[in-house]
């Protein structure tokens, strides 16, 4: 019986030591690429590294003070949370795609590959695309727009604008009225919410639709509930848990964007109204080599992320969302 | 089941082996090989050539795709940069010094026996040397002088511009180039010109700089300096001659070859009359002069005040200190000192070569490769006049320019005048100035000691 015991024991052991080793390359991977840069990273926030200068000193929560005290910083977050103005116009966009694909018509399967392709081109394409359909004079939409009507003189000037639908001041976090207007955040939501409405996240609906349970569905429709009335009480709350997620990771997304627009088609302008958190970082870290200060602005934009992602959590009734 | 991921795990190692032992090597032919990190001018093949059959025992790989201070930086503390590297700019420069990227390159121009500051064009010495040390060797100089087309001034009835005309001269002839069609719509431009770069290449011009001789105020805000941006916001809004920000969308904004060129892509497809661009333009317009039938000519940029002008400065090559290969690397930049190389470059009108003589030859005017043309002379006198504003140690120039930047853009968009915008220019830079004095002891010491030699200096009476 020991014996036997014994014998399981050391075929469990070998069994572990095959799966830790199968394990390994991905875990390697892993540590060296992902875990150890962001524990790096926190220790570096916690210095004055630079790129520029071989010695280092430990600055405490210096980096932290000296970001709070930044204007900056704090510009540049709004210009990242702005972005968030597509984030409900993304998503009711991608599930009306999305109960459009899920009815059974014939050739859905090629309308749902049609309507994943911004999925697949390559963003710097896409946005070079995009720069063009923007240019004020030359560009698809303004041409449109001039030819229904639109006077020159009120046509949006995109890219080249300061100008956004908040009226957000570009010097200081204030509103402007004289600011209010089209420009390039906009242009930049605009982009997203295309690229939103086509991509992962209807995707994501579509499952979701597959598996609202028809029979419910059925007894509505038996008992005379109109179209609207069946997706208003019965499809969206079986879509609750798929929305939360969306939303969750779409923020968390949203905070984290911002990098690839910037470098591709404005340079962070004009004016720096398109700088978000993510290209601040860059520019920090790799265009001014304060490594320190870049790494300090990483772990202050987690625990935004962090904060945020708590509070829907708590506040977004996931619970009742989930069962 | 155990057994079959220990078979496909052998499997895959095998395969992993045997592609690595099969990758195919380039023969060298017991030559060693060093990798120029640079852009993809065509022009860069040639001066290889000439590289590789003066140094046979070296062969030169271009790498295009990995210049730029980050990457560069970056991957030669990896200790896997290029050998040898291009730049362009005083940002970059300290960089690259500063982190220690940068071989020193003294030493072995004094045994090679040459006198680098009487050789080389003084334009280019602020972003090659450091403390009286030579970091990069000019791969060539560059500097605007302004480039115009005689058949639209003739079809105008419009005199050519001469040396040594004034900003005023500029704006009348501009104004009698510019067309404009029934909806006044602007069908031709009489010049071409950006506002952020008129404001960085006049501003010498104008009697202003970026910062006091000590380095320790930003003179943005200087009385010359305003006139100058107002001077580049008026070509734009108030006499109308060159295209507003929504004209010129498309502009890129980095220099070199391929990028910055958004002034000459415009000027190739003959929207504006006249434009102030680089001796190296030619590599293109040679293409329009000879297609197209393009009449092309060239002036010194128009004055303000002083003839001088901030318009240029060296995309000037360094050795890694990093690098294994050292020794040809060093040879390399050494090459770019020599005359085989500069008379190279000045045919292929690569800007100017960094080594002054060779722009003072019967061969730099009469280019073997223009016959006929007279637009090379305006080059070399208006480098002649070239100067490099003043910067400071105590903030990078990446972050100064983000602050500026910020205000010229709102200048440039019609939101702000230039006296208000350049006003919160130097408070911005102030204030990070300040913030980065006070991260670092040693900056502040040494802003200090400036500080205590600035209140001590006698005061001049008159």
């Amino acid at each position: 019986m020991t014996l036997e015991r014994r014998s399981r024991q050391r075929r469990k052991l070998g069994d572990l030591w095959i799966a830790l080793l199968f394990l390994l390359p991905n875990l390697l991977g892993f540590m060296v690429f992902t875990a150890g840069p962001v524990f790096v990273s926190l220790i570096s926030s916690f210095t004055d590294k630079s790129l520029l200068v071989n010695d280092w000193q430990w600055v405490g929560f210096r980096n932290y003070a000296d970001l709070a005290a930044d204007p900056l910083f704090w510009i540049f977050l709004v210009n990242t949370m702005y972005m968030f103005i597509g984030l409900p116009l993304g998503m009711a966009g991608s599930l009306f795609m999305a109960t459009l694909l899920h009815q059974k018509i014939r050739g859905s399967t090629i309308f749902r590959t049609l309507l994943y392709l911004p999925s697949f081109t390559a963003g710097v394409a896409t946005m070079i695309l995009w720069k063009q359909l923007f240019n004020p004079d030359y560009g698809l939409i303004n041409s449109t727009l001039a030819a229904i009507g639109v006077p020159k003189e009120q046509l949006p000037q995109w890219l080249n604008s300061t100008k956004n639908l908040l009226a957000l001041d570009p010097e200081k976090l204030a509103l402007n009225p004289s600011q209010w207007g089209i420009g390039a955040r906009d242009a930049l939501v605009l982009m997203g919410v295309w690229g939103a409405i086509g991509g992962g996240n209807m995707l994501l609906y579509l499952a979701a639709l597959s598996n609202v349970p028809e029979e419910l569905t059925e007894a509505a429709q038996l008992d005379g509930a109109s179209g609207w009335k069946v997706f208003r009480n019965i499809t969206w709350p079986q879509l609750a848990p798929t929305t939360f997620f969306i939303l969750i990771m779409s923020i968390i997304g949203g905070f984290q964007g911002g990098f690839d627009q910037a470098k591709v088609m404005t340079n962070g302008g004009p004016a720096n109204t398109t700088t978000t958190l993510a290209f601040h970082i860059y520019q920090k870290g790799f265009e001014q080599f304060q490594v320190g200060y870049a790494s300090a602005v990483s772990w202050a934009l987690f625990a935004i992320v962090f904060a945020v992602t708590i509070l829907n959590w708590k506040f977004g009734n996931r619970e009742d969302l989930i069962s | 089941m155990k057994t079959l991921f220990l078979a496909v795990l052998t499997v895959l190692v095998g395969f992993t082996a045997f592609m690595m032992a099969t990758v195919p090597h380039e023969d060298l032919n017991g030559k060693t090989q060093i990798f120029w990190s640079t852009d993809l001018n065509p022009a860069r093949e040639e001066q290889i050539g000439r590289f590789e059959e003066l140094n046979p025992g070296i062969k030169v790989g271009l790498d295009p795709n990995n210049g730029g201070r980050e990457k560069v930086i970056v991957q030669s503390q990896a200790g896997v940069g290029p050998d040898v590297f291009d730049y362009w700019g005083e940002a970059n420069f300290d960089a690259f010094v500063k982190s220690g990227t940068a071989l020193d390159l003294t030493p072995e121009l004094k045994k090679r026996g040459y006198d680098y500051e009487k050789m080389v064009w003084p334009l280019a010495h602020p972003w090659t040397i450091r403390d009286g040390k030579v970091y990069a060797i000019p791969a060539n100089v560059g500097t605007d002088a302004v480039w115009y087309y005689r058949d639209l001034f003739e079809k105008a009835g419009v005199p050519l511009p001469k040396d040594g005309w004034t900003l005023q001269d500029f704006v009348e002839t501009a104004q009698k180039l510019t067309i404009r069609d029934a909806n006044g719509r602007a069908t031709q431009y009489g010049a071409l010109v950006e506002v952020d770069r008129f404001y960085g290449e006049w501003m010498a011009s104008f009697g202003g700089d970026l910062w006091s001789e000590d380095g320790t105020e930003c003179l943005v805000d200087s009385p010359e300096s305003i006139a100058c941006l107002q001077f580049g916001y008026d070509l734009l809004y108030k006499y109308r001659v060159s295209p507003t920000p929504a004209d010129e969308s498309s502009i890129a904004a980095a220099g070199g070859w391929g990028g910055g060129a958004g002034s000459m892509a415009y000027f190739r497809r003959k929207v504006g009359a006249m434009a102030p661009g680089g001796r190296w333009w030619l590599a293109q317009l040679r293409d329009d002069i000879k297609l197209r039938g393009y009449q092309l000519g060239s002036v010194t940029p128009p004055i303000a005040k002083y003839p001088k002008f901030s318009n240029g400065g060296t995309r000037a090559v360094m050795v890694n200190s990093f690098s294994k290969r050292r020794k040809e690397a060093v040879d390399f930049v050494m090459y770019l000192m020599g005359e085989p190389y500069n008379t190279l470059l000045n045919d292929q009108a690569d800007a100017l070569s960094g080594v002054k003589a060779s722009a003072y030859t019967e061969r730099y005017i009469k280019n073997p490769l223009d016959p006929g043309a007279q637009f090379h002379l305006a080059f070399r006198k208006t480098l002649e006049m070239g100067v490099q504003l003043r910067s400071t140690p105590f903030l990078l120039r990446s972050e100064f320019e983000i602050y500026l930047n910020r205000q010229v853009d709102l200048v440039k968009l019609n939101q702000k005048k230039p006296a208000d915008a350049l006003r919160d220019a130097k408070r911005d830079i102030m204030a990070a100035m300040m913030r980065n004095i006070s991260r670092n002891p040693a900056l502040l010491a040494e802003y200090n000691r400036r500080m205590a030699a600035k209140s001590s200096k006698p005061e001049v009476s008159s």
